[in-house]
């Protein structure tokens, strides 16, 4: 019997679209074509870079880049650099979305990526801050009270994770829910089930933050039972 | 009607079987059936009938006769000996009904449930020729005082009347050396039946003479004599192996089965001798 | 005309047939991968009763002969179907359907397995009949070099034997009953295999799991294929797919056949051992015949005039 469960999932408390971890993500749509480079940070150090070519000839909508297997699997190049045949290129049509995401390990991502020909004078998208266009989702799966913050520690709202309990029928995550980040602060309470997607869509330079509040005792990590114990005192005792 | 009615267990052997065992009894151990002094047993020229030896037997230099010590010349102080040899040959068995062995008329017809015996045994005494033993006759004169007639009519002491010159050391025992054995041979008939015996834990067959005859020997005196000599040999000296052999053959066939047996109570006469056949029957003994 | 004849009665046979009985136990373990799942056994077993009927046709039938386990242990490793969440739709367009999705992740970081354990011994009722004819081998002793003579192959322990197997025309097993409670245990198994996989969870993510699972006895039967009738599964997954009655039927096929004869005659038979130097002697056995009759076994054997 084994089973190696990917420990961050159920471990981590605070989400960051400027610092992604498991469970969240941000796209971006790049409206020019042309190759674009990627810098990956983790932990505000840059690990790794990637191309993005962007071109209406390119069939692929929707370009998934893992941020950890990118820093795994390939070495960082300089800025500005076009010749490196280890980096990795996505293709990807005008129309189509970039899509950053962490699958394995503590995460702490962000990305900039700026148009290749411009020689890295401006970014064109940091993952710190997002503009209009672009989103960021996660899955919650740890039920109860959630935090809503922007880049500057001010709350936005409250979210609260209901959660499941198993049923005679399989559980299927209802439909994810889209919050437009410009009407947040219309929304007292956002409500969801657990493992149920949100998707935040950005206005301008928005960073979100969500911070699990609620520690209930009754969600703590089982320990491992002891089949039997030695102590002095029993053995004194005995 | 089966052969295990009246017993869990059967086993039989005819007579012709027995015969072939006595037959291979003989030829891989021909030392129980010849016996001799050592010089005879290494002479095989001498013996009175050629031994058909397996030839594991030469292989492994097993005598072909048993040793036995040479026969004294009376009236020598065991000075003087002889060579000789008996050997039984053509020994067969015929179990009841008699029709393999025609038995003399001094021992009547076979009874029920026994079994007869026939070997011819022959047998060679070494007799030197005359002339040896004129030598012989004057060399033994030389160890023995002359007698005088003065001695005696005079009244000396007789204690060293004839009697080893005692200044000579005395000689070593000799047998006789001879160049051929006087061989005879002699029909011996016997009839015997078996019981069955419990040593301890264990039943035995036990072959049993109930009576010998040496045909036409005479005189009776001395028939008699050779019919008694010849039954202390058969009964001491070759039924108690031919009676292992025996037990082995029809025991250990038996005995596939593991589990102890016991003669079966049920059977009349056990083992059974009738038509030509030695029958055992036998019983598990579950404890 | 045979010189020895040897007869043994139905219950002497039902003695020597006991005899190879109580020789035979079997410990064996296999196992076979199902693709979703891996199922094994140990058994160990040995044999018991047995009925033993001469048939006039020189054949013996043999009924009710008892498997008693020593050991019935089943286990199945049962892969978990990834278990992931995400893969929402971000995106949606008419026509075009979903263009964004969102990542998948995955909550195991390979495919967890849970093991199932169920001890059935004394669960399983079972027998094994079967009919068989004599079968008489002359057997060289392999060990032996050619050329040999009878007396170095007898100082060398490598005689040659005349051995009586009863070869089986079939052999037949029959599983009587499952008991009752079989049912019950596999499920209780299920139960706490998917409880000790998941123990060092909080209980939101057990529930979690479970939940996205969905039920665990079902999910798991249908992984297992296994149907209404336990029982049926169990036996049809022990016995045809893990081949757990084939190698029964062949063990007791073998042990007749070839492994453990009814009787063994050494040739030459020996009739008086070694004494001191002088030769052992011994009667070569020939024209050896088996026969089974209603009412016994009757061996008939002839001595050769010559080793």
């Amino acid at each position: 019997m084994s089973a190696k469960i990917n420990r961050h999932l159920i471990k981590q408390t605070r989400f960051d679209s400027g610092s992604l971890t498991q469970l969240g993500f941000v796209a971006h749509q790049y409206k020019t074509s042309g190759r674009y480079k990627v810098d990956v940070y983790r932990e505000n150090e840059l690990r790794t870079s990637c191309y993005i070519d962007v071109d209406t000839d390119n069939e692929s909508l929707q370009a998934s880049i893992e941020l950890s297997g990118l820093e795994l699997g390939i070495n960082t190049s300089k800025k500005g650099s076009c010749c490196d045949s280890n980096v990795k290129i996505y293709k990807i049509n005008r129309e189509g979305y970039a899509l950053f995401y962490v699958n394995k390990g503590a995460g702490k991502y962000h990305v900039k990526s700026y148009y290749l020909e411009s020689r890295g004078e401006s970014y064109l998208f940091d993952s710190t801050t997002l503009n209009k266009g672009d989103l960021f989702g996660l899955t919650l799966l740890r039920p109860g009270r959630y935090q809503l913050r922007d880049g500057n520690s001010n709350p936005l709202s409250s979210l609260v994770v209901e959660a499941v309990k198993p049923l005679e029928k399989k559980y299927v995550p209802p439909e994810a829910i889209n919050v437009e980040l410009s009407e947040i602060h219309k929304m007292k309470e956002i409500s969801l089930l657990q493992a149920q997607g949100i998707i935040f869509n950005a206005k301008s330079d928005n960073r979100v933050i969500i911070d699990f509040e609620d520690d209930d005792e009754k969600h703590q990590c089982g320990d491992r039972p002891i089949a039997a114990r030695w102590t002095k005192s029993n053995a004194k005792r005995g | 009607m089966a052969f295990t009615d009246n017993s869990d267990l059967y086993g039989a052997v005819n007579e012709a079987g027995i015969n072939l065992v006595v037959k291979h009894l003989k030829r891989q151990r021909p030392s129980l059936f010849n016996y001799g002094t050592e010089f005879i047993a290494k002479t095989p020229k001498l013996h009175c009938h050629s031994i058909d030896a397996d030839p594991m037997v030469l292989l492994r230099n097993n005598p072909l006769m048993s040793i036995e010590s040479p026969l004294p010349i009376l009236g020598t102080n065991n000075l003087l000996s002889l060579h000789y040899c008996i050997q039984f040959v053509n020994a067969q068995i015929d179990f009841h009904k008699s029709n393999a062995i025609t038995l003399p008329s001094e021992l009547g017809e076979l009874p029920e449930q026994h079994f007869a015996i026939t070997a011819k045994v022959c047998a060679g005494l070494g007799c030197p020729d005359d002339r040896l033993t004129d030598y012989i006759e004057a060399f033994m004169d030389s160890f023995y005082e002359a007698i005088s007639l003065d001695d005696i009519v005079a009244g000396k002491s007789t204690a060293n009347i004839a009697g080893l010159k005692t200044h000579r050391k005395r000689p070593d025992p000799i047998t006789i050396p001879v160049d051929r054995l006087e061989c005879f041979c002699l029909e011996v008939f016997a009839v015997c039946h078996i019981e069955t015996r419990k040593v301890g834990n264990q039943h035995i067959f036990s072959p049993k003479l109930d009576n010998i005859e040496i045909v036409n020997l005479a005189p009776e005196g001395l028939e008699n004599s050779i019919e008694c000599y010849a039954e202390q040999v058969i009964r001491l000296g070759l039924l108690p192996r031919i009676r292992i052999a025996l037990e082995k053959l029809v025991f250990d066939q038996l005995q596939i089965v593991n589990v102890a047996i016991k003669p079966a109570d049920s059977v009349a006469t056990n083992p059974a001798i009738e038509d030509d056949e030695l029958k055992v029957f036998i019983d598990m003994e579950v404890s | 005309m045979a010189h020895l004849t040897i007869a043994t009665s139905e219950t002497a046979v039902q003695k020597l047939f006991n005899g190879i009985r109580d020789n035979f136990s079997i410990d064996e373990s296999d196992s076979v991968d199902f693709g979703p799942f891996t199922a094994g056994y140990e058994v160990a077993f040995h044999l018991e009763g047995g009925d033993v009927d001469m048939q006039a046709d020189n054949s013996i039938v043999v009924k009710e002969l008892d498997i008693k386990w020593d050991k019935l242990r089943f286990y199945a490793g049962i892969d978990i179907p990834e278990l992931c969440i995400g893969g929402f739709c971000i995106i949606a367009l008419p026509f075009v359907g979903c263009v964004l999705r969102a990542p998948e992740i995955c909550i195991f970081e390979d495919d967890p397995d849970i093991g199932i354990d169920l001890d059935l011994n004394g669960l399983l009722t079972s027998e094994i009949s079967l009919a068989a004819k004599p079968d008489l081998q002359y057997v060289v002793n392999p060990a032996r070099p050619a050329g040999m003579n009878w007396l170095d192959a007898e100082d060398a322990n490598l005689a040659n034997m005349w051995k009586l197997f009863i070869d089986p025309e079939w052999v037949d097993i029959d599983i009587f009953d499952w008991s009752d409670i079989v049912g019950d245990l596999l499920e209780n198994a299920l139960d706490n295999a998917i409880d000790d996989l998941l123990f060092f969870l909080p209980g939101w993510a057990k529930d979690l799991i479970s939940a996205i699972l969905g039920p665990v006895i079902d999910l798991v039967r249908g992984i297992l294929d296994i149907g209404d009738d336990i029982d049926e599964w169990l036996s049809d997954l022990l016995g045809v797919s893990l081949g757990l009655f084939d190698l029964i039927i062949t063990a007791v096929a073998d042990l007749l056949a070839d492994q453990f004869p009814l009787i063994e005659i050494e040739d030459p038979f020996p009739i008086l051992p070694y004494q001191g130097s002088l030769i052992p002697v011994k009667l070569p056995i020939e024209d050896l015949d088996v026969t089974f009759t209603e009412d016994e076994l009757v061996i008939t054997a002839s001595i050769g005039e010559t080793l």
